[in-house]
């Protein structure tokens, strides 16, 4: 049986970090992926732009404390994505 | 990147997600402490002092607990940059308890419940509240405290004490300090 390619979107290890991590959660400021990932901000900020281009994550813009705030959510086409790349990492490794 | 690399990073990530219970901790002992202090002087005024107005107790405590709540509420989300699935499961427990709670509450201020019932109703609704949330966080200390509001409810019931306003007051202290005051404390040590 030949194997399904894996997401290009998601086979990036910031990227999956990132919906890994938004799987878990209702919503997470930019601060807390930073820190959880360990990424830099501009590498992180590039890797949210690709993944809010593919329609997998949505980032909301607003203000906290006066300071400008970042808000990422997964959307219903991410989750999926996620779920789909989970079973095909899966199917690879049962080889 | 590998298959493997690919799953260890879902796996560590996943990990990292993981409640902080002890966050909670703060409301259910600002709540529990006012409302055990309310219903403990609320029966020394009416039993020792028979004073017409036992009632002021309530309005003071809440207030006073509403503004620690705020207060604290505001805090939390200055620092939290992370909302889980439990915390909205929970924002929206507590929410719909509370409009329950100021149901029970008009319902008793326009003469449709004595306030001896509304006690028991009350007492129910703690149970409720605290064994729900204990399963949302999988704390014992929470469901355990909630099953006994409950059993308190119910036996006011069966044997009467609801319509005994004093006896209502002291089943209040102990439903408090089962559902509330007990598990917050362990919440906070764990």
């Amino acid at each position: 049986m030949p194997f399904t390619p894996l997401d290009p979107v998601l086979h990036s290890q910031l990227r999956l970090a990132i919906v890994s991590l938004l799987m878990g959660i209702d919503s997470a400021e930019f601060a807390y992926l930073k820190s959880e990932t360990e990424a830099t901000q501009g590498n992180l900020s590039v890797q949210l732009k690709k993944l809010s281009g593919a329609g997998y994550i949505e980032i909301k813009k607003t203000f906290k404390n006066n300071y400008p705030n970042t808000t990422v959510k997964l959307t219903k086409k991410g989750r999926k994505a996620f779920e789909a790349y989970v079973k095909d990492i899966s199917a690879y490794l049962g080889k | 990147m590998t298959e493997k690399e690919s799953l260890e990073i879902i796996i560590n990530m996943i990990d990292r997600t993981k409640e902080n219970l002890k966050e909670q901790s703060g409301f259910y002992l600002i709540w529990g402490g006012s409302i055990f202090l309310a219903a403990l002087v609320e029966y020394v005024l009416f039993v020792f002092y028979a004073y017409p107005h036992h009632y002021i107790v309530w309005p003071v405590s809440i207030l006073i607990a509403l503004a620690a709540t705020i207060f604290m509420a505001t805090k939390m989300n200055r620092k939290k940059q992370v909302r889980t699935y439990t915390d909205k499961a929970l924002n929206y427990l507590w929410a719909t308890w509370s409009a329950m709670l100021f149901l029970v509450l008009v319902f008793s201020a326009v003469g449709g419940i004595s306030w001896a019932t509304s006690y028991v109703l009350i007492i129910a609704l703690y149970g409720m509240g605290t064994l729900i949330s204990g399963g949302i966080l999988n704390f014992r200390p929470l469901i355990i405290g909630g099953m006994i509001s409950l059993a308190i409810a119910l036996v006011s019931i069966i044997t009467g004490w609801f319509s005994d306003f004093p006896s209502m007051l002291l089943a209040l202290c102990a439903s408090i300090s089962a559902s509330f005051l007990v598990p917050g404390y362990l919440l906070r040590k764990s």
